[in-house]
């Protein structure tokens, strides 16, 4: 067994070393340290972030089309007003019906939990390369929609 | 009988093979789009910020290397006590998320977000593959290993 964990930290470091010296030379290569929050993953992509207060502001004008991106038992619990239910893996096959909306004037919003989640700005990245215009992730999500008491809904498939 | 089978070395070798394969497509596969690996590991929201970049850069080697060294039959306890220790590390990511309910994409075998989400079969799957690399570790005998066939050519050569 000691012959096979000097084996294992020989292993180790030589993917290690590979790793860096490949990462050093490659034309994608990644720096040491990166900024993952949800909010500058998305702003770094080109995507337009939406804030609470704008979130609100879009759906009492009538212009919000919430699109819940988190997987159907907990769309069912709850949802904020009026979203429809896109679970990401379904989203290749769900974009027209969200282009539609979008074709006809609606801001697509799509959201899920909260900045733990990362579902929104994916599905907002792959609308916004399949050109559905007006896409505009609500990062925040659900937990901060429901923390500030604005209304939701529950049930539906 | 039975016993006799499972511990054979050429189901030692099979198994061993097999692991090899699944090591090496997966970290080509990671290798290939450092930032869609590196954007998986933030889904997972189990590492700090400061440690996901430079796991996206090193874990996608460390598995190739791993693959290798199964595959070639070239430091197979080395290889099968890194696997064992690497499938131990999945299965907690995957349990603390299934357990938290995140609905992430495993990207196990690929860096693509839109794979279906984690669930319990996937954490059932990282065991069998845990207990295929002890099985390695305890059963492999170096059959058709690189090290066995080198010895026997120069066996022949000295013949």
């Amino acid at each position: 067994m000691r012959k096979g964990f000097y084996q294992s930290v020989i292993l180790l470091l030589m993917g290690v070393g590979i790793g860096v010296a490949v990462n050093m030379f490659h034309p994608a290569g990644l720096p040491w340290i990166g900024e993952w929050s949800q909010k500058a993953v998305a702003v770094s992509e080109g995507l337009e972030p939406l804030s609470l207060d704008e979130a609100m502001m879009l759906h009492e004008a009538g212009v919000a089309f919430f699109v819940d991106v988190r997987d159907r038992d907990a769309y069912r619990q709850v949802h904020l007003p009026g979203a429809r239910n896109v679970p990401l893996h379904e989203a290749e096959g769900r974009i027209p019906e969200i282009r539609e909306m979008a074709d006809a004037g609606m801001i697509v919003i799509p959201y899920c939990h909260g900045v733990d989640c990362t579902l929104a700005s994916q599905l907002a990245r792959i609308l916004v390369a399949r050109g559905v215009p007006s896409v505009r992730p609500f990062v925040s999500g659900l937990s901060a929609w429901m923390n500030a008491g604005y209304p939701v809904e529950r049930g539906g498939s | 009988m039975i016993k006799g089978i499972v511990t054979s070395p050429v189901v030692a070798l099979i198994v061993r093979l097999i692991l090899g394969v699944i090591f090496l497509y997966s970290g080509i596969v990671k290798a290939a789009d450092p930032a869609g690996f590196a954007q998986a590991v933030a889904n997972y929201h189990i590492l700090p910020d400061s440690m996901i970049n430079s796991v996206a850069i090193m874990l996608p080697w460390v598995e190739i290397v791993t693959g290798g060294s199964l595959l070639l039959g070239v430091m197979i306890e080395g290889g099968a006590l890194v696997s064992s220790l690497l499938f131990v590390i999945f299965a907690g990511a995957l349990t603390i998320n299934v357990m938290r309910g995140l609905d992430v994409a495993c990207v196990c075998f690929s860096t693509s977000a839109e794979a279906a989400s984690i669930n319990g079969f996937y954490i059932v799957r990282d065991l069998i593959l845990l207990a295929m690399a002890v099985h390695v570790l305890f059963c492999d005998r170096g059959l058709a290993s690189l090290g066995s066939v080198v010895n026997k050519i120069t066996d022949r050569g000295k013949a």
